[in-house]
């Protein structure tokens, strides 16, 4: 084993290595940073450079973005009240509070500490879990594997979106585009409408880079916010009192940690999730909870490491089962595949040196956040003037130059653009995108999975159930099936008592 | 959102029966298996359902109230934002016979121009930004970007 650990922090030590992790740090902290610029639509741009790179630098750099860019969306989240991220959003209010009352420095302080201790926290859970969880995914078969999907997808919809049935209509979407191509049991073309470039089904990274940041661009376009108003941050050192403020809170730290990594591992729910749960959890125990959304410190602990324990925890079920967390973790499993290295049980024993290398960034990253945190507090108002005026148009042509570098081929430009306005429409509908990815990616293991079992069971869908582990992630997906109904069920009850 | 709702929701549904009968098209495997219809044909019956769910939400919540599409944005951003569109199917129709730079060029100064940003200032960060893109993509990376009326030059 540490022929393997000395192995990989050779790999991590090459300059490559050592430059692709400086500029994910400096974009993450960048596009985290900037209001209504989300890491997913970073590492969607992303992705045409790590076409480029070895696994362990393009990973790394993935690592090494979305630890940033979560920690960074807290930053706009306190000082204009708008979060940078979907998982900033729990306790944007209680930043901007307490900023607004002159302790936007302290709160941003808190935030970079939060991030790393919850980061740390999410680390070690991975580099433990994952291997005792991938020993015993190798038993699963194609049952397991069809629940587990379905789950990721059922909680995705149902859970992580404010709109039930619009999550399922995404889900149901992204599945279906999934389908689009040759099957691969008969080699049949399907709704391919005679075009040759749709043969190999629709190219998940221009329809990524449309859905995350062709739809980002329109939106703050259409918005014509260019130049935004902030709170200014206090004098002062913020180091030792955030220090100090989270020990105060260390309690709910370790809650939130745990929280946040409970999330993670569930697959279809995100950072944004955990960071949500963290707070209600937060509320429902605190002894001040009339403070809360008016400048809270406690919830500001406990959902800043939520939400980025979370991060480490959602590359378990990606890692290991090939079932991704969330959008972001959506696009590791692209990458995976685009680098050769197919995501299941297997990938342990097959990339230990790639994996471990991947464990020490995640702990490199944390550490690495609090002085780069704090520089970019210092730096966040320089990066709150950036025009957006200038950004918009080089976000487009770097979208239109991403999607077309992966096969070179205008079709895909195409592509990206019709996904782009697909997404934008849905979005101002309420419809979330970030479902649509991840069906995209889960589709064919869903389909694959589900119709070796019938053909196994020979239609008789009870023998779904008939393994326990199955049996157990069935109806895990039944119950997240059955929960949107029950506020359905309470409505009418009172209706009908009425 | 309510009547888009109900519009949206039955176009969601008739595309449902589509994706559905389409399907139902789709050979068989061997021994009379089900085989790649009987997925699409799920996915379409879940379309119809959950796009008739969509509208009948709407209908049930009497969210009747009609807005034009974007009626809330200003024209001058409405316009702004139909030439982001018209930028990419702009690029899409002529990279090839005008070539990378110029379109970017092209692109970057209408768009910043456009957005408030001052004619000189989108001149140069327009010119600048077009040959580090392009520097970067092509001559770091690989990327074989359509050099179109430059291509004895580059």
């Amino acid at each position: 084993m540490l022929d393997i650990i000395l192995q990989s922090l050779a790999s991590l030590a090459d300059p490559t290595v050592i430059a692709v992790i400086l500029l994910a740090t400096f974009y993450g902290l960048f596009i985290g940073g900037m209001p209504g610029l989300t890491v997913t639509m970073a590492v969607a741009l992303f992705v045409p450079f790590a076409f480029f790179l070895d696994p362990v630098p393009a990973l790394a750099a993935i690592v090494t973005l979305q630890a940033m860019g979560i920690f960074a969306g807290d930053i706009p989240g306190a000082l204009i009240r708008m979060p940078g991220t979907p998982a900033s959003a729990a306790y944007t209010d209680d930043s901007h509070a307490l900023s607004q009352q002159g302790q936007a420095r302290l709160v941003l302080g808190v935030d970079v500490i939060a991030s790393a201790l919850g980061g740390l926290m999410g680390a070690i859970v991975l580099i433990v879990g994952a291997s005792a969880l991938a020993e015993f995914a190798l038993t699963f078969s194609s049952y397991e594997f069809f629940w587990l999907a379905l789950l990721g997808l059922s909680t995705t919809a149902f859970i992580a979106t404010a709109s039930p049935i619009k999550g399922l209509v995404a889900v149901i979407l992204g599945l279906f585009l999934s389908t689009v191509g040759i099957d691969i049991t008969l080699g049949f073309q399907r709704f391919t409408f005679g075009n040759p470039n749709l043969l190999g089904g629709i190219s998940f990274i221009p329809a990524m880079i449309g859905l995350f940041g062709v739809s980002e661009v329109l939106r703050i376009v259409l918005r014509g916010q260019m130049h935004l108003a902030y709170a200014e941050l206090e004098k002062g050192a913020s180091f030792l009192p955030a220090i100090g403020t989270v020990w105060r809170y260390r309690l709910n730290a370790l809650r939130g940690g745990i929280v946040g990594l409970i999330t993670g591992v569930l697959p279809g729910a995100g950072a944004d999730i955990g960071a949500w749960l963290a707070y209600g959890v937060c509320k429902r125990f605190s002894k001040e909870p009339e403070k809360f959304g008016k400048g809270s410190m406690e919830v500001i602990v406990e959902a800043g490491v939520a939400n980025n324990s979370d991060l480490a925890a959602e590359w378990i079920p990606t890692l290991v089962f090939g079932i991704p967390g969330d959008a972001f973790t959506a696009v590791v499993i692209g990458i995976l595949m685009l680098k050769g290295l197919r995501p299941g049980p297997a990938i342990l024993h097959d990339y230990t040196n790639i994996l471990v290398a991947i464990y020490i960034t995640f702990i490199l990253v944390n550490l690495l956040m609090v002085p780069f945190g704090f520089a970019a507090i210092r730096a966040s108002s320089h990066l709150l003037r950036v025009p957006r005026n200038v950004l918009m148009p080089i976000i487009l042509l770097m979208c239109i130059v991403g999607a077309y570098a992966i096969n070179n081929d205008l079709f895909d430009v195409g592509l990206m653009l019709v996904m782009g306005l697909l997404g934008f429409l849905l979005e101002a509908n309420g419809f979330p995108v970030a479902p649509i990815v991840l069906a995209l990616v889960l589709g064919p293991l869903l389909e694959q999975s589900f119709m070796i079992s019938l053909i196994k069971s020979e239609g008789d869908l009870t023998l779904f159930f008939s393994r326990p582990v199955a049996a157990i992630l069935g109806t895990l997906t039944l119950v997240v099936w059955i929960l949107p109904l029950v506020p359905l069920a309470k409505k009418l009850i009172t209706v009908r008592q009425a | 959102m309510g009547t888009w709702d109900v519009l949206l929701g039955s176009i969601i549904a008739i595309a449902g029966a589509c994706i559905f009968l389409e399907a139902r098209t789709f050979p068989n495997l061997a021994g009379g298996y089900p085989g790649p219809g009987l997925f699409p044909q799920l996915l379409g019956v879940l379309f119809v359902l959950s796009g008739l769910g969509v509208a009948g939400n709407a209908v049930v919540k009497r969210a009747w109230a009609w807005k034009p599409p974007l009626s809330d944005h200003p024209s001058r951003e409405k316009i702004n934002a139909l030439l982001v569109v018209l930028a990419v199917i702009f690029y899409i129709l002529l990279a090839d016979t005008l070539g990378f730079i110029p379109m970017a060029i092209i692109i970057l100064i209408a768009l910043m121009f456009r957005t408030g940003v001052s004619l000189r200032w989108s001149i140069v960060l327009g010119i600048g930004l077009t040959l580090a893109i392009y520097i970067f993509f092509n001559r770091i990376l690989h990327v074989p970007l359509p050099s179109g009326i430059l291509k004895y030059w580059l």
